[in-house]
């Protein structure tokens, strides 16, 4: 079913001549595809992952060219399996890559705080990119505090070619100290396209080979302890490479007065601004392509050319600090006088960083008024105004939002009323549900975190109708935990599992539901049915959130199910993505039938618009009727059901 | 043709091709050795939500996103998008605007409301006394794919002699990022916008 929307991606990503080896040529690519490429490039083996924005384009490049290219690729259940995966295959010599976002690492930090202790034969990369901002994510954490506590190596490119050429160079350096390394990008960073120059394919493989090492791979109490003792010998070796590599910038300017630190996509910023306010021969500047190990020599080198240095990076202030004790053990050395930053309050705490805040803090710093953009901000704001606000909203036909009405409805017909129940949210697109006509949801924290949430909210506010919701992509990535322990600690809670066979929101990359896995490979789908009756639970029901009403009941039935035991219910609604499914009418040549408003029917009562809201009503306000747009309709006639007056029909109906 | 700095700012509702244009202009800009940096988000933002690209050509554009008021040029797909993407266009930049509104679905709700586009159009030339309008998607809805407006517009911005690249690059550009067997429709599409100012 999904093979040929994958044959159509292919090729999409033809485009990006991922694959192409013609060395030397420049090509158009974006960040996310430059980090493929040097992996092909450096001849990766194994590649593993979980899709998440800013970091699944990654992923799914790579997984389009793994047959041609010889290489493993899969979508792993969490980002933990996936650091166990390339990690024990790194230990047998192959060369692995780890692909996720920010929060990933989250959950690979178990697995990635050991393995740091034992290390690498093969190259073992992971590549993260990280959500400044965030614009996609539920927080903006920062990977190079991680790299810290891990001890792991952290490069950081500041364009799509040097991401295509650091993850080659991050393979050496792991393979040359056995140590896996950590390339961090951020978000605009992976979604920039840029002239990149392919470099030569390496075909070479490394064979695979594991040689028993209880020393090593056994990381027991006293292991350990040797082990972080020789991790940090280790890391005192690789500060020789961030010391020296064609990646680090150093460009000594002017009255050795005024310099910029900075790293990652941050030094295009410090470029431009430099650039706009004409100070590029007038304040020195060190880009590192290391942000761990810091180069200690290297920074003593710029901080004795300078007498003020302003560190501009995303997010927390981790080279500030840094840099600032670096200064303070060489303070007889150094002529830095002051180290700004977020400590000082130079840059903001949060969020992105813009030229604006860059050409403020230097004027505060250099007590000069530095002007970056037109002073008529008002009348920009003026037009700004004008746009109505276009937030996210399901797709047409969307079925987590039939399932959302239903459930609204079921608690409000068992006379509970707004404030009286807990809807705990998880990852997915169902997170839009809070910000439209359904208005469901209220909490919403990290991937599986719905199920755990619901049981404390059961224990904390007893009487209280507890409903978890969790996507089936997410139920597999790190729900299951979380069912178990509702199932075992007996938790009396409703669990909503919105099964719509595929990861929808990253873009659809498949999960252990469906048959077809990302490499196009067939698999046996794992029915989440079937885990929940594995784990004793004896309501389940599976139902078709397109069917309004008996969606509505089973929820009722569960409600009362669990009221009167402390069981959990699990209820499936199990309906394919709308977007899938309208690719795959489209192709077949089947013709979508949409509904329209019989006019004279419709009663004005606005309780398809105003309650359920799906993207191809509409009201017109002139006759005070709803419409319904035929080029966006699905045809799922969930609307036809909610409404109270039967104004609803389907074309076909009417003649 | 060599320029320092040439931002494009291309906003519109996901689904209308704002990165195919930005697509389109990135391959054309590395064909003529022109350096070129693209900003986008990707992810959230499609389906029906609100796109931007951000296109700048020439050495002097480090950063994939345009530093407000520094934009030549915004082209808008969809007219409020290009209003809420005003901040990046430089005072009395160009403007080149689809007339043609998507309703959010706030609007088509009735939650919210849509101003005329006419007063949309009109607020512009509070920045600016550049400003083209076009019936883009008509023009392709007549082509028979309301898909082609975007090249439409790209047509117009083409024919206004201003992009730092030459047409016919433009051209093999649009030839070879485009569907095989839209390749003609799009051309046509093209050379229409084209010569709508260049009768």
């Amino acid at each position: 079913m999904l093979s040929n929307f994958y044959k159509k991606f292919v090729k999409w990503l033809c485009m990006y001549n991922l694959y192409e080896d013609s060395p030397g040529k420049k090509t158009l690519m974006m960040g996310n595809i430059a980090v493929a490429r040097g992996a092909i490039e450096a001849g990766v083996q194994v590649v593993t992952g979980y899709p998440g924005t800013p970091a699944t384009e990654t992923l799914e490049a790579l997984s389009k060219v793994a047959g041609k290219a010889g290489i493993y690729v899969e979508v792993s259940t969490n980002e933990k399996v996936a650091v166990e995966i390339a990690s024990a295959a790194a230990i047998s010599n192959l060369r692995a890559l780890v692909i996720m976002k920010q929060v990933g690492l989250n959950v690979a930090s178990d697995i990635a705080n050991v393995i740091n202790l034992s290390g690498c034969n093969g190259g073992l990369v992971i590549y993260i990119a990280d959500d400044v901002g965030p614009l996609v994510s539920q927080n903006e954490q920062d990977t190079r505090i991680y790299s810290r506590l891990m001890h792991l190596p952290c490069l950081e490119p500041s364009t799509p070619q040097e991401a295509k050429d650091m993850i080659k160079y991050a393979f050496e350096i792991s393979e040359n100290y056995k140590i896996p390394v950590i390339l961090r990008s951020t978000l605009r960073l992976s979604h920039m396209s840029s002239s990149v120059t392919l470099g030569k394919i390496n075909i070479s493989r490394n064979k695979p080979n594991f040689v028993k090492d209880i020393n090593r791979y056994l990381v027991l109490d006293f292991i350990a302890r040797s082990e972080h003792e020789a991790l940090h010998k280790k890391i005192n070796k690789i500060k020789a490479d961030a010391e020296k590599n064609p990646f680090n910038i150093l460009k000594i300017k002017g009255e050795k007065n005024l310099g910029i630190i900075t790293s990652g996509l941050c030094y295009l910023y410090v470029e431009e601004t430099l650039k706009h306010c004409g100070l590029q021969d007038q304040v020195s500047v060190l880009k590192l392509s290391f942000s761990y190990p810091l180069p200690t020599g290297l920074i003593l080198k710029f901080l004795q050319n300078v007498k003020y240095v302003l560190i501009v990076e995303e997010v927390e202030p981790v080279l500030e600090n840094e840099i600032k004790a670096i200064s303070f053990d060489n303070n007889k050395k150094v002529m830095v006088s002051k180290v700004f930053g977020r400590n000082s309050g130079h840059l903001p705490w949060a969020g992105e960083i813009n030229l604006i805040h860059i050409a403020k803090a230097l004027s505060k710093i250099s007590n000069t008024e530095l002007h970056l953009t037109p002073d008529i901000y008002q009348k920009y704001g003026e037009i700004e105004k004008l746009a109505p606000p276009r937030y996210l909203s399901f797709c047409a036909g969307c079925p987590h939002l039939a399932t959302f009405y239903a459930m609204r409805k079921a608690l409000m017909q068992q006379g509970y009323k707004e404030n009286e129940w807990v809807v705990a949210g998880d990852i997915g697109c169902y997170g839009i549900a809070p910000f439209s006509a359904v208005k469901m949801m209220d909490t919403s924290f990290c991937m599986g975190s719905s199920i755990g949430l619901a049981c404390g909210f059961k224990l904390a506010l007893k009487d209280t109708p507890v409903i978890a919701v969790i996507g089936d992509s997410t139920f597999y990535h790190s729900g299951i935990s979380g069912i178990v322990n509702a199932m075992w600690n007996t938790k009396g809670i409703v669990i909503v599992v919105m099964d719509n066979k595929t990861t929808a929101m990253t873009g659809h990359q498949p999960n252990p539901g469906v048959s077809i896995r990302i490499d196009g490979s067939e698999s046996k789908p794992i029915d989440i049915a079937d885990v929940i009756k594995g784990l004793g639970i004896k309501f389940i029901e599976i139902v078709d959130p397109y069917n309004v009403k008996k969606t509505k009941d089973i929820i009722i039935k569960a409600l009362k199910y669990v009221s009167e035991r402390s069981e959990p219910a699990v209820i499936i609604t199990r309906r394919e993505c709308a977007i899938l499914s309208l690719r795959e009418k489209r192709k077949s040549g089947q013709r979508i039938t949409p509904f329209f408003v019989d006019e004279d029917k419709c009663i004005g009562c606005r309780i398809c618009t105003q309650f359920y809201g799906c993207l191809a009503l509409g009201w017109d306000k002139n006759i005070k009727k709803a419409f319904i747009d035929p080029k966006s309709c699905m045809g799922c006639s969930v609307c036809s059901q909610i409404c109270p007056s039967k104004a609803i029909i389907k074309k076909e109906e009417s003649n | 043709m060599k320029t320092t700095e040439f931002n494009i700012a291309i906003a519109g509702v996901g689904g209308q091709g704002v990165t195919l244009l930005a697509r389109i202009l990135g391959n054309a800009a590395i064909k003529e050795g022109l350096s070129v940096r693209i900003g986008e988000v990707y992810g959230a933002s499609q389906r029906g939500g609100s796109v931007v690209s951000h296109i700048r050509f020439g050495e002097n554009a480090f950063s994939p996103i345009i530093p407000n008021g520094r934009a030549d040029v915004l082209l808008g797909l969809e007219v409020s998008e290009a209003a809420r993407r005003i901040r990046a266009l430089k005072p009395n930049g160009l403007v080149i605007l689809n007339v043609y509104k998507i309703d959010p679905v706030e609007v088509k709700t009735g939650l919210s409301e849509y101003p005329s586009i006419s007063r949309l159009v009109n607020a512009f030339k509070l920045i600016t006394d550049q400003i083209i309008t076009v019936n883009a998607t008509d023009i392709a809805t007549d082509l028979g794919d309301v898909r082609l407006s975007n090249i439409v517009l790209l047509g117009v911005l083409a024919g206004l002699s201003v992009l730092p690249i030459s047409i016919k690059t433009l051209r093999q550009s649009i030839w070879g990022n485009v569907p095989l067997a839209m390749r003609n429709l799009n051309m046509k599409a093209f050379k229409i916008g084209f010569n709508l100012r260049n009768p």
